[in-house]
């Protein structure tokens, strides 16, 4: 199985603050990987039979800090869409450049991706980067199951089961499995594994379809609930 | 001056510090109070790799350097003093010792199942009449044949409970005296007439065990011995040196989380109206415990770095050992007090800490012996 994994490097919400007068998010350590695709690479391990895993980001230099434990849980190399045209995009046109890395990367059997993003949570990373791909997708997948052609899946709450033919995409539901930890042995390892920088040229996209250029929703303010 | 850990560094600390907040916090108290540390959480080490951190990839080891090896016993100090004490006794000195001074045939017949943590070291140097004055070790190691004759005890053995592999220091020419005349040699702890006493009750690290060691007429192959006979002692300081680095970077650890459960405690205890972290005596406090920390936290991976780069680094081994470990007794002895009543009972582990800290200024040498190294180099060298 080749499996590819789209990961959002989130701040690190232990460390990061609401700041009341800019309005906005203010981040105090490096990213991490969301959580969701945390489990993602999960159910990614559970089913790559010997395969491939592949992981895939729209990000800045900040990205690797977030990519690499990825490559340490098992995931055997990453690419990194880090030309500054495709920063500060939202899930449209993420979608669209992380579905021309993926294409350009070559034929993957399954595209997985957390459900929702610890920051935003709003989920539309996954169907929107399934109709970039012109693939089938589920969201919200718990756990699933591999057999010849066809991924069988059970969905969170009353969502139920399914299956699709491959390739296809699913969403992970947050907190569904439990991440593995790396090892100290693989965090060194995944020091050395690779990690592919794409650009938009490469990824045959235009300006306007990607980054800030290419999103469809602006963030314009950034606070908590009032107590 | 690049002050900035490495990716593998801060994902090894990463790793550590989610390991130690899921497994082994958890179990801290019960580590404490069973005086044991579960063999299921040392079978989960062994998964983790803790057990092989600074040895090279060759010798089966994960190839983090001093360094690596620190960030991950800094994490660890965080959690609990005893498995620090596990780790440390088998890495940085049990194991380090045959790392350092054996022949390529000793390494690869013992290194890879250390590293693996399948087999767990000990280092065995004190003995009843020897501790400070370690050249005074009686125990003997007689050559006959293709072996030598181990006859003596050894004492306090970190490990001594549990290790698989101890490295043992044995007199091998009287005559000679410490210098040519003590060897550092490979026992296993299934060759016959090795024995181990009953568990110590101990003050602290309670869960860490540390017993007595017995060899009566314990036939060791000369193959065994450590890099050249009669260069024990040297391996033996060597050794110590490289122990004492680690030490400081636990230190660190253990004050770190110190310093959190205090704020933690001092802005939610309420008291004459107001959290007491906006008493200007607690806040004192606090802020004397961070810079002490920066202090240690600085020299500790200062130290790492040197001993990385293959400098000489026994008079900062052992400025680091003694400043980090009396620095940490000042620091529980803070949090102790910032936590008041709480900080004295059982239910909270600052206790634990405070008790726990105190070893740290007695072994790897007391810092009595600490200062004996640093004043003699000060005094050979004539100058800083």
């Amino acid at each position: 199985m080749r499996i590819a994994i789209c990961l959002k490097p989130v701040p690190d919400l232990a460390t990061a603050y609401v700041s009341k007068s800019r309005g906005e998010l203010v981040e105090q350590s490096k990213r991490v990987p969301n959580p969701a695709d945390e489990n993602a690479m999960a159910l990614a391990l559970s089913l790559r039979d010997g395969g491939e895993v592949a992981v895939f980001t729209v990000g800045d230099e900040a990205a690797p800090d977030a990519l690499r434990p990825l490559l340490a849980m098992g995931a055997d190399r990453a690419y990194l869409v880090d030309d500054e045209q495709a920063q500060g995009g939202d899930a449209l046109a993420d979608a669209k450049a992380l579905a021309a890395a993926i294409r350009k990367a070559g034929d993957f059997d399954l595209v997985l991706c957390g459900a929702s993003s610890l920051v935003h949570e709003v989920g539309q990373l996954g169907p929107r980067l399934a109709e970039a791909l012109g693939l089938p997708h589920a969201t919200r997948v718990t756990s699933a199951q591999v057999s010849g052609a066809t991924v069988s899946f059970s969905r969170a709450g009353s969502l139920g089961e399914g299956s699709l033919s491959l390739p296809a995409v699913l969403t992970v539901e947050p907190g569904c499995n439990s991440p593995p930890l790396p090892n100290a042995i693989t965090v060194m390892k995944a020091a050395r594994k690779p990690i592919d920088s794409v650009s938009v040229e490469e990824l045959a996209l235009e300006p306007d379809q990607v980054g800030a250029a290419g999103a469809a929703v602006r963030l314009r303010l950034t606070q908590l609930p009032e107590p | 001056m690049d002050f900035t850990f490495t990716e593998e560094q801060q994902m090894l600390r990463d790793m550590t510090r989610k390991f130690m907040e899921n497994e082994v916090k958890p179990l801290a108290r019960q580590i404490d109070d069973e005086e044991k540390i579960p063999t299921e959480l040392i079978a989960k080490m062994r998964d983790q790799g803790f057990f092989g951190i600074p040895f090279g990839e060759e010798y089966g080891g994960v190839g983090a350097g001093e360094m690596g090896y620190c960030v991950v016993l800094e994490e660890m100090g965080r959690g609990s003093a005893s498995v620090v004490v596990l780790l440390a006794a088998h890495t940085s000195i049990g194991t380090m010792a045959i790392y350092l001074d054996g022949s390529e045939e000793l390494k690869h017949k013992y290194l890879p199942a250390l590293c693996s943590g399948e087999k767990i070291a000990a280092f065995a140097l004190t003995e009843q009449g020897a501790g400070s004055d370690a050249a005074a070790i009686a125990t003997t190691a007689v050559p006959d044949g293709d072996d030598y004759v181990i006859n003596g005890s050894k004492l306090y053995i970190s490990n001594g409970d549990i290790a698989d592999v101890i490295t043992v220091f044995a007199v091998t020419d009287k005559s000679l005296g410490v210098r040519g005349g003590v060897s550092a040699l490979v026992v296993e702890s299934s060759m016959p007439g090795f024995s181990r006493g009953p568990k110590e009750r101990k003050m602290g690290i309670r869960g860490a065990g540390t017993c007595e060691l017995f060899f009566k007429d314990v036939r060791v192959p000369k193959s065994n011995v450590i890099g050249k006979v009669g260069m024990g002692f040297l391996t033996a300081m060597k050794t110590l040196d490289c122990g004492r680095l680690s030490l400081g970077a636990a230190c660190v650890g253990a004050a770190k989380e110190c310093i959190d459960l205090c704020i933690n405690h001092a802005s939610q205890r309420v008291q004459f109206g107001e959290p007491i972290i906006k008493k200007q005596a607690i806040q004192w406090m606090l802020a004397d415990m961070a810079a002490e920390t920066f202090a240690m936290e600085s020299m500790a991976y200062r130290g790492a770095w040197m001993y990385d780069q293959g400098m000489k680094t026994s008079r900062e081994a052992a400025a680091i050992k003694m400043f980090c470990s009396e620095t940490l007794d000042r620091i529980v002895d803070r949090a102790v007090q910032i936590h008041g009543g709480l900080g004295y009972m059982a239910e909270y582990p600052i206790e634990m800490f405070y008790r726990d800290s105190r070893i740290n200024r007695i072994f790897e040498g007391t810092n009595e012996v600490q200062r004996m190294v640093i004043a003699s180099e000060l005094s050979r060298k004539g100058r800083y």
